[in-house]
């Protein structure tokens, strides 16, 4: 039986701080990348899996799919053996998952590259306005949206960081 | 000792270099580590083997130092090259320098984040540079402010505690009671176990772990030294890695994997002398100008100068080209080279024609690629390669051996060049089959496998010689006295108590205690048990 250990925004997915920080931090023995155009990219699918500790299974799903079987684990009661780390690389994508059935309580933002119409929310972590909103209509349904890249740095909770991006991106509006 | 203002200048110097790019991409790996740090400090003050001593202890604390994507838990330049010559100057002993460093190195880490944050300004204006097409004006905005900048953030600061600071220190541990002296002394006997414990807690699975206690038993009985102990742990892992099957396929090629192993046709117009160039960029300044918004993008866009150079005549060909990449890229620079390779046959067909290799194709493989590249760089670069060649390095600097340091950067240097170049290349010849054939080799896992095994074997025996923790409590029993350390634990185990503490740190770590609630943990039991009287040396 599997248990969802952390779901994560990251659209550098499986890379330094996934592999050398939260695997071995959570103790996952299971990755669930969630993504319409990798499921069906065989390459970057196999790239992907190779790019993983051999001990750790690595599943590209989309995300309907993946929300009605994490949706299913999720109510299922049994032991907790398999950790596993859900992978996403948007924002939309993470409200899909959520609005597709998977209720998870906490959303890890860990990198969003920047764009040409984004502003920079915390270290390597920007978004445009769509992805804002989309992580805003997650709070609106109750998920703790977080920033942090790797275990051993503070959290920073997004209800405290945003009132003063969106300042920031007003000023710019303005100027 | 007094520091000159000459000293404190050159001292200064040295820890901005230490940080700096112009190490042709070994930096990172060798002078940035404060068993160098403190060699060259060492080498500044006149005396290169107390330098040395005092770097390698420092080292061993972060050991278990891993930075990935721009997150920097502490500053080792702070650690290292101020902390050395903070230590030497005022008069120090290893121990009681090191509970002085592992502040200084927190303090640091708030430079590295000011740092990444200043640099994204840079990058605007190499965007501006690119819109007019001038490569020239992209490199140098790589090269110059950031570096320039970064002179400014760790050299001033670095001046200023090493010139002032020293006397300070010094003045200050001649008024504060001995026992606590006594005390942060025993504090730095212990800090190194927490670096081992973050190493272990890294790197160890418990089925390996008898290679950690045979480096350790090695050490502290038969005190063999310690590149014979590391022959002995490259002998048991060429041994392990034999007869525990880890050798063989780690995963038979599938079907539709292997039919894409085939290298990219079509024209070759990039010379040799362009790819060495371009790699040579890389490796020395793909770092330059690390920000948080693109990382190391801009260290992407000058590497492919020379290849947008020769590849494209048009000022509006060369303009799109550099905007192409400089995009937010981030991959570990070594291993990740292969992307580079890859990118460079890419652009190789475009110019020549191709007309499916748009500005998306090369976008998606680049930023697929760089993710799960930099996971396996990561673990084997910073996890495994750099922590088993400095437990070496530092095990024989411990011994007044200018070999542990030299060594060590030949190494390394070996390996980081090795591996950046041959990942390159192959990107370049297979296109992205490299990745498959790199991955696919089955050479990964027996090499990893066999890494730790080594790398367990030799910080098991520097755990032996650098953490240090000693009782000095007695029992009595009518007209006996019995001492507990030298009459009960050293005739069970030798160095029982070191042994236990490293890993009971490395099980609070496992437990998922943060390292810093481990350090102060660390202050609390070293200074109030030596203030007591429990611990000490009898």
């Amino acid at each position: 039986m599997t248990r969802v250990a952390l779901v994560r925004i990251d659209d550098r997915l499986i890379h330094g701080q996934v592999v050398v920080k939260w695997l071995r931090y959570l103790d996952c023995s299971e990755i669930l990348i969630v993504d319409n155009e990798l499921w069906r990219d065989d390459f970057m699918h196999n790239v992907l899996r190779l790019a993983a500790p051999p001990s750790v299974r690595v599943q590209v799903a989309p995300v309907q799919q993946a929300a009605e079987h994490l949706q299913l684990l999720d109510s299922a009661k049994g032991d907790d053996r398999r950790r596993s780390l859900v992978l996403l690389r948007s924002p939309q994508a993470a409200l899909q998952l959520f609005d597709g059935g998977f209720h998870f309580s906490q959303l890890n933002v860990g990198g969003l590259a920047a764009g040409p119409d984004s502003m920079r929310l915390y270290k390597s972590v920007s978004a445009n306005a769509d992805q804002i909103t989309a992580l805003d209509e997650l709070r609106n349904r109750g998920v703790r949206v977080y920033f942090q890249t790797v275990p051993d740095e503070r959290a920073a909770e997004m209800s405290q960081l945003l009132p003063a991006a969106c300042q920031r991106r007003c000023s710019l509006a303005d100027a | 000792m007094d520091i000159s203002i000459g000293q404190a200048v050159l001292i200064a110097l040295a820890a901005y270099l230490g940080s700096s790019t112009w190490f042709f991409g070994v930096g990172y790996f060798t002078v940035y580590r404060p068993l160098i740090g403190g060699t060259i400090v060492g080498l500044l003050l006149g005396d290169v083997v107390t330098g040395m001593k005092l770097g390698a202890a420092i080292n061993a604390i972060y050991l278990g130092f891993i930075s990935t994507g721009g997150s920097l838990p502490s500053d080792l330049i702070f650690a290292g090259y101020i902390g050395t010559a903070l230590g030497m100057a005022a008069g120090l002993d290893a121990p009681t320098a090191l509970s002085l460093v592992v502040p200084l190195g927190l303090l640091g880490s708030g430079i590295w984040f000011f740092r990444m944050s200043a640099d994204s300004l840079f990058v605007h204006w190499a965007d501006a540079f690119a819109r007019r097409g001038s490569t020239r004006g992209v490199a140098a905005t790589n090269v110059w402010p950031g570096q320039i900048l970064l002179l400014l953030l760790y050299g001033i600061p670095a001046f200023i505690i090493v010139y002032y600071g020293s006397g300070a220190v010094e003045s200050v541990m001649g008024k504060v009671p001995l026992k606590l002296v006594e005390g942060l002394a025993m504090v730095g006997g212990m800090l190194p176990a927490i670096g081992i414990g973050m190493l272990l807690n890294y790197m160890a699975r418990w089925r390996l772990v008898p290679f950690f206690l045979l480096g350790f038993l090695l050490a502290i009985y038969l005190q063999l030294p310690t590149l014979v102990i590391a022959l002995v742990g490259l002998i048991a892992a060429v041994l392990h890695v034999q007869y525990s099957g880890a050798l063989g396929p780690a995963s038979a090629p599938d079907k539709a994997a292997s039919l894409q192993l085939q290298p990219p046709s079509g024209l070759r117009l990039v010379t040799r002398r362009d790819m060495l160039g371009a790699w040579f960029r890389w490796l020395t300044f793909s770092h330059s100008c690390y920000n948080y918004e693109r990382l190391q993008g801009l260290g992407f866009a000058h590497s492919m100068t020379p290849i947008i150079a020769r590849l494209y005549k048009t000022r509006e060909d060369i303009a799109s080209a550099l905007q192409r990449h400089l995009v937010f890229f981030n991959t570990e620079p070594n291993v990740g080279a292969v992307v580079h390779g890859v990118t460079v046959a890419m652009e190789e067909q475009r110019a020549s024609g191709a007309e499916q290799i748009t500005d998306d194709a090369i976008n998606s493989v680049k930023s697929g690629l760089m993710g799960p590249l930099a996971g396996i760089g990561d673990s084997m670069t910073q996890g495994l390669i750099t922590p088993t060649l400095l437990a070496l390095g530092i095990g024989l600097a411990q011994q007044g051996n200018l070999a542990g340091p030299i060594l060590y950067v030949l190494l390394e240097s070996a390996a980081i060049v090795g591996i950046s170049y041959f990942t390159w290349m192959q990107g370049y010849r297979w296109g992205r089959a490299a990745v498959e054939r790199i991955l696919q080799a089955g050479l990964l896992q027996p090499l990893t496998e066999g890494a730790t095994v080594l790398g367990l074997t030799v910080v098991g025996a520097l755990t032996a010689t650098v953490v240090q923790l000693s009782t000095k409590l007695a029992i009595t029993v009518g007209p006996q006295t019995v001492l507990l350390q030298t009459d009960v634990l050293d005739k069970i185990l030798k160095g029982l108590l070191p042994l236990s503490l490293t890993v009971l740190i490395w099980w609070l770590l496992n437990r998922k205690k943060s390292p810093l609630a481990v350090i102060l943990v660390v202050f609390a039991v070293g200074l109030t048990g030596t203030w007591l009287g429990w611990l000490g040396w009898s």
